[in-house]
């Protein structure tokens, strides 16, 4: 402390309110991320990790068989579906619900609850900005995951013609009916856990993971897979059954150009438009839920 | 400027943490004190708002605690007895984000945040990361930021932990010459701080106001009540377990002691003016140890 008299700027009358609680939760909580160097670190980490993974798995050999395997390219029109449902939306879904679960819990484990709490900041701010923040922390992922495939596509094509360059148009279009979506359900889903839940958030990290890898898995039988397999279950007979009668006595050269001729499309995903943004609206509706059921001293309370 | 608080209690199950508790309190510094466990944290936590009572009323100038909390707290300075930060940020990034927390226009904030680093004496190392700070320098932290939003109701939780002896001599001058516009309320084992600041001192025990005065009034009362005695071990520990002591040194000739008691504890025992940790010992029966 300073010795002797010490003057402080008046604060004078204070506002009602602070104009814009919501932006400045979200814009504080990014500012926070952005200083803690680790964040860095762990996106260029995820980056890789996403490029190390298009590397790995790029390319499907269906109807074997039949003996006349076909094959998808990972950076086809089809094959763009396929390498983000099969491989990077897998492991997005596991990455992600890290990311969002300590939004609000964070703050019980280092103990600045109590001092945030108080504040004049609304409830409701608090847990909306800070959904915002983990929400923009998710699709700032997922954009790195789309500039992964994007890379590692181009990559592709470099080492082997054969692999068409990705279309930036497909990647948006994926990105837009599969990966938002999916994002905005797993970021409420974790969130919302984690917030109501803030002495469990890892628990509750851990028992996503568990349910996602179980959706993963047989969650197609119920077609409710947000990582997108009824896509790629809906869109794979047709393509495969017309081209495979065709390749059959070819030579390899004309094989692959027909099949490159057949995935060159991305697959018509209109119909899946809805059901995925079904599934992110009940993401943010498990948001709301939680604002609507936040009270500010339940964690102070033990 | 009043604190109403009239008929408060607070419950954990079947745990009484504060019992019928009612005060009154204008601008001026309030010394809270008792032994672990005797309700403060929870009168504390209530009147800021950040827990609800199970019966009773607190009022801020007329505003309940209940159904009109954010309008007090933007009155409100608060400093609790544990606290983190983010080790992430800096002194001066920590303070503005709170002060946009409070509310502060970012102008302001960022002025604020300027002036309250001066005065915990932080200004060299404001923009090193609080991860690095020592545990003295984050609780000068934790006091800037209570004071951030130039509170009218600042409520301290062992606000001198961990601070050096000049930092706490200086804290203390600081919290008194707030108290003319304002009420500050201090919660510590310290009882040197409460002596050196407060006006009115306040010591619960059991969830019960026990003395609600100034500390010139608990120490007169405790007037003819505190002997000194030097005695031989055996003896000593046969008043230690009799008798409150409030000090026990070992010395050549035996074993000094300073004891709080009614009654003339020993026929060598010799009366000695008491200090306020007397007073206090006596106010709250066998229920405490000296800070």
């Amino acid at each position: 402390m300073t010795s002797g008299p010490f003057i402080l700027t008046r604060v004078g009358d204070r506002p009602a309110r602070s104009p814009n609680p919501l932006l400045s939760v979200w814009a504080w909580e990014l500012r926070r991320v952005a200083a803690r160097r680790l964040s860095w670190v762990l996106a260029l980490a995820a980056f890789l990790f996403f490029a190390g993974m298009v590397q790995f798995k790029h390319a499907w050999s269906l109807g074997r068989e039949s003996g006349v395997p076909f094959v998808i390219y990972g950076t086809s029109g089809v094959g763009v579906l396929y390498l983000f449902v099969n491989v990077l939306m897998f492991v997005f879904a596991l990455i992600l619900p890290f990311v969002v679960a300590e939004g609000v819990a964070a703050d019980y484990r280092r103990r600045l609850h109590e001092l945030l709490m108080a504040t004049p900041i609304p409830g409701w701010a608090y847990v909306w900005g800070r959904f915002l923040a983990v929400l923009t922390l998710g699709l700032g992922l997922a954009v790195l995951m789309a500039l992964a495939y994007l890379l590692m596509g181009f990559v592709l094509h470099q080492r082997n013609a054969v692999y068409p360059l990705p279309a930036p148009g497909n990647v948006l279009v994926v990105w837009l009916v599969l990966v938002l979506p999916a994002t905005l359900l797993i970021a409420g889903l974790g969130f919302s856990l984690g917030t109501l839940f803030p002495r469990r958030a890892r628990v509750m990290v851990l028992g996503l993971l568990i349910a996602w890898m179980l959706l993963f898995t047989v969650g197609d039988i119920l077609g409710i897979n947000p990582t997108g397999n009824v896509m790629v279950l809906a869109v794979t007979p047709g393509l495969i059954q017309g081209a495979q009668q065709q390749l059959a006595g070819l030579p390899a050269d004309q094989q692959v150009q027909l099949m490159l001729q057949a995935q060159a499309r991305l697959p018509d995903l209109a119909p899946f438009v809805l059901p995925q943004y079904a599934l992110a609206a009940a993401g943010v509706a498990l948001v709301a839920g939680t604002a609507a059921l936040f009270r500010r001293f339940r964690q102070l309370m033990g | 400027m009043e604190l109403v608080i009239a008929n408060l209690t607070k419950s954990y199950g079947q745990h009484a943490a504060l019992a019928d508790v009612s005060l009154t309190c204008g601008a001026e510094v309030v010394g809270l004190v008792g032994p672990n466990g005797a309700g403060k944290t929870s009168l504390m936590r209530i009147v800021a708002t950040l827990i609800p009572q199970t019966a009773g009323s607190v009022t801020w100038n007329g505003l309940d605690t209940r159904n009109q909390a954010e309008a007090i707290r933007r009155v409100l300075g608060y400093l609790p007895q544990e606290f983190g930060l983010y080790e992430e940020f800096s002194a001066r990034q920590l303070l503005r984000y709170l002060g946009a927390m409070k509310g502060l226009p970012a102008a302001l904030g960022r002025r604020r945040a300027d002036e309250l680093i001066e005065l915990v004496n932080l200004e060299k190392d404001a923009d090193r990361r609080l991860g690095t700070y020592s545990g003295g320098m984050k609780q000068r932290v934790g006091i800037a930021q209570a004071l951030l939003n130039d509170p009218e109701l600042l409520i301290v939780d062992e606000p001198t932990a961990g601070l050096d002896p000049a930092e706490r001599v200086r804290f203390r001058m600081f919290l008194a010459g707030l108290a003319s516009q304002r009420l500050v309320i201090l919660s510590t084992h310290i009882i040197g701080d409460v002596e050196a600041v407060a006006s009115r001192l306040v010591v619960l025990n059991h969830g019960h106001v026990v003395a609600d005065t100034t500390p010139e009034a608990l120490l007169a009362a405790a007037a003819g009540q505190v002997w000194l005695v030097t005695t031989d071990p055996a003896t000593a520990l046969r008043l230690q377990a009799d008798h409150q002591v409030s000090a026990m040194v070992q010395q050549p000739g035996g074993v000094a002691l300073r004891l709080v008691s009614p009654a003339r504890p020993h026929d060598q025992a010799a009366p000695a003016e008491p200090t306020l940790e007397d007073a206090y010992l006596l106010a709250v029966g066998g229920q405490a140890q000296p800070a």
